[in-house]
């Protein structure tokens, strides 16, 4: 391995470029390995080597529906490419003595992808392909192409205008503009500029960018490098969550094999551009996910956001031009520059261009990730590639957006998902985690699911959140409790609106939206604990107090 | 790494004289002149071992030195052994008084080169083998980071991976090493949830509380544990093995509820296979440790 | 300069204003909790949030800079909706013993509530459980009324470089706290009270000791004497309503006498003492050789502590004489006890101090005790003195101007300008200045030692002789001139300076942890003005030339570093554990 130069890059491509022989493919992501990946993985290995197998047997980083894990994917000359689901040891045996030894296919377990079809997989796009452990596989599929046609043959200019006309926004839930954070730390004059990928996920119940991350880390590498370019970064973090260590250490690995190749260091591609990167860890803080709580932490302090402005892209990191981009908007970016800006700006509406990955989970049959184009409506995505709740409850809501977010109900199930539309009901994008609730699951209990959680995060430094989201939460259990009177639902509106104006960062500011929207949304289900003590979805622990109660009064 | 010992005597003869036969025997010498550059450097260079003069700018010095050096919660396990000419004619008894001070061993002036190395050895066996080795080991992680600006979550992430939790006397050679006040790294450590100031359990089980996994009985998961294991979160069972705690969404969600145990994920669970869980890590200790 | 407008009315500011300081040119006092003008803003209360037009979101006016075009509303019904529910939150997390507390009517939490008129505050009260840390004997430490507003933090780790304090934990739990955990007295904390000094609430205040000296007052067996410090006298009418800084040297005296003190001495009589040893230390070791240079100043106890916890190495820098109010006390008990035989058993000296470091010298060392007994029994704040004249019903504001007891209170203008930042430089050179050449300077104010500037350095010509002088205030400050020391030493180069002052609080002592609160530099300047026109009042402004101090050394002290001196009137220093937990 020495330092590549372009002509290197498109030899090692057209090596790459064609998967020719018989492989086995199992899927290695976390959620992949809890299912028992690892296992079937290490049996495939063994079996080949015991029965001599022509074949090879490889990972790759799946990111799909995971009810369906693990999944294997057999490519076998003359008889085609089968997907098999939820493959455990002794299917692993099957596919081995059935499939792979006598040619047949087992058609009790093929993965037909129904669900697949409404999805456009561009963020995902290598993910079922490659290997994220091997960096050739990545360059085989056009990796790193596009830093060196950015490099070699188009301007920074070029690249923001290509972005521009994209449409690309901020994929963390911001929805900010992503040209111009580039645009605004490119327009700086500093000696050193950082591009940092913000890699701490912290919604509960969001996954897209860890599996991006184990899946294919050098797209966002790619993208990262591009930005450096653009802006005149030398330097890069990654901050990754220290709950993702697989994650880290394939991040680690794509560094250290980019860095081998020369695709990272000095005089990148035979160019005049530097670039490294180094991987900072967080440490189970929620809020440094927020940007500038993110950059005290990498400058190795408590993690406390700072008033805006000034902004990270103009003063950020030690006080440097900082450009803070989520893992989905920087593994966009080669896709767009590979196809053009307008491509991608004839996916998706109106405001919001392109695809968004989401976390699919709850009450569905099919829950995993899923990756579709903006504009695409609700109903699509939890009955058309979710299966719908099957035949338990009847579906009663979609929270999107985590502990920022709100609840979106059935009624509006044809809404086509958008930046914008999201907000007018009430919610928000957010990273991508898409809960789907039932009949079962109470408004009461989930706000103040999620008010416990912002209480746990709180940074604790200004005292509209700090003080607010407890307060909020003491509101909501007293609901939950069936010790409330209508005058407390006046309190608590009167505080989410408090803390949403006051609050000195984005946790705090959005922490009161759940309630706001259950309140919305669900406000009969909040009067029905007040009023007549009773959880319609029998979760909130009210009844046995009352009949505790009555009992007591009986025995008097 | 050689053991390091600190003589503080204002003889400056004597202290090169012990310098020399220190250094021939292996050991690393650090002088200092006076008391107060004596206190100074055992701060600064955290050494294994103090040899200590008692006269020095005036009567009493070296007890003061002594005092303040065992009041200092850095250096109090630091082994101090007093070297001291009798001075019976100055109406000083010295070793009358020294049974009060905070000293391991009184070696008297002019010293047997045998004596001394006899009693250094026997504190460096029992403390001051130890306080290297932790020292060592703080500075190869500190090491790693060393020219890295913002290190020290890295740092604390390397030394609770090697100790399993931040204990106080690493906090303090840290503090030392960095050049960053105590405070910072207190501060630190206690605003971030994953680091731990106590020692965990054997089995750390982190059980998640995404949205998921709470809609699908996660609540539930967590009070079978707690009760299985007779622990609040953030504790550990009495007998070591299990610490609990709760995790905000390991990204599993498609197995929801799931837990965690040292970075293995178990999934799909109910109260029962819980329960099977905790029995086999329990059994598996039993056979491994009897 | 740039154009807003604000309340629809037009300003126009330097770039880098903030929205908070550009109302105050239209007399718009924007509601503030967390900002104080020493410190950076810490955006942390939401109190200050203020409407922007084109802005989504309301911003906070203490750190947001004025642009060109801004339009600025600074209360309508919305934010003032916002902030009386921001107020009731930090409100119901506080406990509500206003009329128990250190700063009932003086406090800004207290005061903001009032502006605001809260008379309720709907959400559910909830308490930290936090106990309370009076350790130290100098500060007391009462968690529960934190709110959280981080200027302690700052002024600590930021402004005094000693980290004594900081935040721990997070969210809901987040408290202030030395490291780890442990008391304040195990901690570097050097008991400057910079932090009461800076604190918006109750949560941290001195030690009160004004019971011990009633008891002492009302106690027939006891001889109780006092002492003001030269801080003292220009702050202590903003507890009566009188002008910032003015002069209440009289009326103090005649308070303290109607209180009960069977004498009323002055510290500046001390400083003028501590001038007369400390200056022929410098002579000593410049002149003669004899000593190590730098010579710096010891007359401050926190800066005494900080030296010993964390510069070590520079102990034998220290001049050994004791800090003036120190050498009044051990007089008390010796000298004025002789000369007017009583018997120095029964004395009971209170020392009334800027500062709430003197709490913790006066049982320092076994030098504080040259007397055989404790030489000052115990020191108070100008805070609690103002609280026992009031107590007492004295009408201090119309007292008649009365003397002290001169024996130990007659004072020189030296004497009295040791409490701003550069008087006990000043102070000392103009006596040195004598002992050198055997004539009086004809520059009698050096004002490169004055002013609130952080280090001062200077080249002072004595005779033809430069003598390089450094004046830091504020902890912060030390490093700088402490490393300049180090480096020649290690290089073998002469000294960068010959004589240091260094005082721990900022403005000196004017600005002590003891004050009354409210400190600004505004403040920190009208004291001073006030301490300085005193000196430029007096018709004595040399120590050495004080017709009691004289007398002390013929009838009592023999010559300034002569063996009297040494024995009762000079101390030593050690090298003290940062942490003892």
């Amino acid at each position: 391995m020495g330092k590549l130069t372009y002509k290197d890059l498109t030899e090692l491509r057209k090596k790459n470029a064609f998967n020719t022989g018989d492989y086995i493919k199992v899927g290695m992501t976390t959620s992949g390995i809890a299912a028992g990946a690892d296992e079937v993985y290490a049996l495939f290995t063994e079996e080949k080597k015991k029965r001599n197998l022509q074949i090879e047997v490889k990972k790759f980083g799946y990111a799909g529906l995971s009810n369906i894990e693990p999944v294997v994917q057999v490519s076998l000359k003359g008889m085609g490419n089968f997907i098999y689901r939820n493959v455990d040891k002794a299917r692993a045996l099957e596919i081995i003595e059935r499939c792979i030894q006598k040619k047949q296919a087992i058609n009790e377990y093929i993965y037909k992808g129904e669900e697949d079809k409404k999805q456009l997989r561009i963020v995902l796009r290598n993910c079922d392909k490659i290997d994220p452990e091997r960096i050739e596989d990545y360059i085989g599929e056009g990796g790193y192409e596009l830093l060196a046609r950015s490099l070699l043959k188009s301007s920074p200019d070029k690249v923001i205008e290509e972005l521009k006309i994209s449409g690309l926004r901020g994929r963390g839930g911001g929805g900010y503009p992503t040209w111009m954070k580039w645009n605004f730390a490119k327009g700086v004059v500093s000696d050193q500029k950082f591009i940092v990928c913000n890699g701490d996920e912290g919604d509960p119940g969001a996954y897209m960018d860890r599996s991006i991350l184990e899946g294919d880390p050098h797209s966002v590498i790619e993208g990262m490098l591009i930005g450096g370019y653009v802006t005149g970064a030398s330097k890069g973090f990654f901050y990754i969550r220290a709950e993702y260590p697989l994650a880290i250490e394939r991040v680690e690995k794509a560094l250290r094999q980019a860095r081998s190749y020369g695709l990272l260091g000095e005089g990148i591609l035979g160019s005049n551009f530097n670039f490294d990167i180094e991987i900072r860890l967080g440490a189970g803080a929620f809020v440094c996910g927020e940007e500038t709580a993110l950059i005290a932490s990498i400058e190795g302090r408590r993690g406390y956001p700072s008033p805006r402005p000034p902004y990270p892209s103009i003063k950020g990191l030690w006080d440097k031009p900082t450009v803070i981009n989520n893992v989905e908007t920087l593994a966009n970016i080669p896709a767009i520059i590979e196809k053009g800006g307008k491509w991608f700006a004839s996916i998706g509406s109106l405001t919001s261009k392109g695809t968004k990955v989401f976390a699919l989970t709850g009450k569905v049959v099919n829950s995993g990730l899923i990756e579709v184009p903006m504009g695409i409506t609700l109903r699509e995505i939890v009955y058309g590639i979710g299966g719908g709740a099957g035949d338990v409850k009847k579906i009663k809501a979609v929270q999107t957006g985590g502990p920022s977010g709100g609840v979106i109900p059935c009624d509006f199930l044809d809404t086509p998902v958008d930046y914008e539309n999201l907000l007018k009901l009430g919610s928000i994008m957010g990273s991508g985690g898409m809960i789907v609730m039932d009949e079962g699951d109470c408004m009461v209990d989930i706000a103040k699911f999620y008010m416990r959680f912002c209480v746990d995060e709180s940074c604790g430094k200004c005292s509209p959140c700090r003080i607010g989201t407890y307060q909020m939460l003491q509101y909501l259990k007293k609901i939950s409790a069936g010790e409330a009177t209508e005058s407390d639902i006046e309190e608590l509106e009167r505080i989410c609106s408090a803390v949403q104006k006051a609050a000195l960062c984005g946790l705090g500011q959005t922490a009161p939206n759940p309630i706001i929207s259950t309140l919305r949304y669900f406000r009969q289900e909040y009067l029905e604990h007040i009023k007549n003590k009773r959880c319609a979805a029998g979760i909130c622990k009210i009844s046995s107090i009352k009949e505790a109660k009555d009992d007591k009064g009986k025995n008097k | 790494m050689k053991n390091k010992i600190l003589i503080i005597d204002d003889d400056s003869d004597f202290v090169e004289a012990i310098s020399l036969i220190l250094s021939a025997n292996g050991y690393e010498p650090i002088k200092a002149l006076s008391g107060e550059e004596g206190f100074n450097k055992a701060k600064h260079e955290s050494p294994d071992l103090i040899l200590l003069d008692m006269i020095m700018a005036y009567k009493d010095e070296g007890a003061e030195i002594a005092r303040a050096l065992s009041q200092d919660i850095s250096l109090k396990n630091t082994p101090v052994i007093l070297v001291t000419g009798l001075r019976k004619d100055e109406g000083l008894d010295p070793k009358s008084k020294m049974g009060e001070l905070p000293v391991k061993a009184i070696i008297d002036k002019p010293v047997d080169p045998e004596v001394l190395l006899k009693n250094i050895r026997t504190y460096m066996q029992s403390s001051g083998d130890e306080h290297r080795k932790m020292v060592d080991e703080v500075t190869k992680i500190a090491n790693r980071w060393k020219d890295k600006e913002g290190n020290l979550v890295m740092i604390l992430h390397d030394i609770q991976g090697h100790y399993g939790f931040v204990p106080r006397q690493i906090s303090f050679e840290l503090s030392r090493l960095l050049d960053v006040p105590l405070a910072r790294i207190y501060e630190v450590i206690t605003f971030y949830n994953y680091f731990k100031l106590k020692a965990p359990g054997k089995y750390i089980i982190s059980v998640c509380m995404g949205t998921a996994c709470y809609l699908k009985g996660a609540p539930q998961i967590l009070r079978e544990l707690r009760s299985l294991l007779g622990v609040e979160e953030g504790g550990t069972s009495k007998d070591g093995l299990f610490h609990l705690q709760v995790v905000r969404c390991l990204g599993c969600c498609g197995l929801a509820p799931v837990i965690m145990i040292n970075g293995k994920v178990h999934g799909k669970l109910t109260k029962e296979s819980v329960k099977e869980i905790i029995d086999q890590y329990a059994s598996k200790e039993k056979q491994e440790n009897g | 300069m740039i154009k807003a407008r604000i309340n629809n009315i037009i300003v126009e500011v330097d770039e880098g204003t903030t929205i908070l300081d550009a109302a105050r040119k239209v007399n718009i006092n924007i509601p503030t909790l967390c900002k104080h003008p020493d410190l950076d803003s810490s955006a942390s209360c939401g109190v200050c949030v203020v409407k922007v037009k084109n802005s989504r979101k309301l911003l906070r006016a203490c750190c947001t800079p004025i642009e060109e075009g801004m339009d600025i509303i600074t209360h309508d019904n919305e934010l003032q909706s916002v902030r009386r529910t921001v107020i009731e939150l930090i409100l119901s997390n506080h406990p509500n013993d206003c009329l128990q507390c250190a700063r009932n009517q003086n406090c800004e939490l207290q005061k903001l509530a009032s502006d605001f008129g809260i008379r309720e505050v709907s959400f559910p009260q909830f308490l930290r459980n936090l106990p309370v840390d009076s350790s130290t004997r100098a500060i007391t430490l009462v968690p529960e009324k934190c709110i959280l507003c981080g200027r302690c933090v700052q002024v600590c780790q930021n402004l005094q470089d000693v980290w004594a304090l900081s935040f721990l934990e997070r969210g809901v739990e987040t408290r202030i706290s030395p490291a780890g955990d442990i008391n304040l007295s195990e901690s570097p904390c050097i008991h400057c009270g910079q932090c009461s000094a800076h604190c918006p609430t109750g949560a941290i205040a001195e030690y009160d000791q004004t019971k011990k000296v009633w008891n002492a007052l009302y106690d027939d067996k006891k001889y109780c004497v006092v002492q003001i410090a030269p801080a003292v006298r220009v702050a202590i009418g903003e507890a009566f309503n009188f002008k910032e800084g003015e002069n209440l040297t009289g009326k103090l005296y005649a308070a303290l006498r109607r209180l009960g003190f069977e004498a009323v001495f002055d510290t500046s009589f001390g400083a003028d003492v501590t001038v007369m040893e400390e200056a022929t230390e410098f002579v000593e070791r410049f002149v003669h050789h004899k000593g190590k240079l730098p010579l710096i100043t010891t007359c401050c106890p926190s800066w005494v502590d900080f030296m010993e916890k964390f510069y070590p190495d520079m102990i034998e820098h220290f001049s050994s004489t004791k800090s003036p109010h120190e050498i009044v006390g051990v007089l008390s008990k010796t000298y004025y006890a002789q000369k007017n035989k009583i018997n120095p058993g029964s004395i009971y000296v209170v020392s009334i101090m800027p500062c709430t470091s003197k709490k913790y010298e006066i049982t320092r060392s076994s030098e504080m005790f040259a007397s055989t007994f404790q030489d000052v029994d115990v020191s108070l704040t100008t805070r609690e003195i103002a609280r026992m004249i009031k107590q007492a019903g004295i009408d201090f504001v119309n007292l008649p101007e009365e003397e002290p007891d001169h024996i130990l209170g007659d004072y020189t203008g030296a004497g009295v300008i040791f409490g701003a930042t550069g008087g006990v430089m000043e102070a000392a050179l103009r006596t040195a200045y004598f002992l050198a050449t055997g004539k009086n300077t004809k520059v009698i104010e050096f004002s490169q030692a004055r002013g609130l500037k952080g280090i001062k350095e200077a080249g002072i010509d004595i005779n033809g002789t430069i003598i390089k002088i450094a004046v830091a205030h504020g902890m912060g400050n030390v490093e700088y001139i402490l490393n300049n020391v180090r480096k020649a030493v290690l290089a073998n180069e002469p000294v960068p300076y010959h004589f240091i002052e260094i005082m721990a609080c900022p403005g000196g002592c004017v600005g002590g942890g003891g004050q009354p609160y409210g400190v600004t530099d505004k403040l920190r300047i009208l004291r001073a003005q006030g301490l300085y026109s005193d000196d430029a009042s007096k018709q004595i402004r040399f120590a050495h030339e004080n017709h009691f101090v004289k007398k002390l050394y013929e009838e009592f002290l023999g010559k300034p570093l002569g063996e009297k001196s040494e024995e009762i009137l000079h101390t030593r220093y050690k090298p003290r554990p940062l942490y003892k937990k």
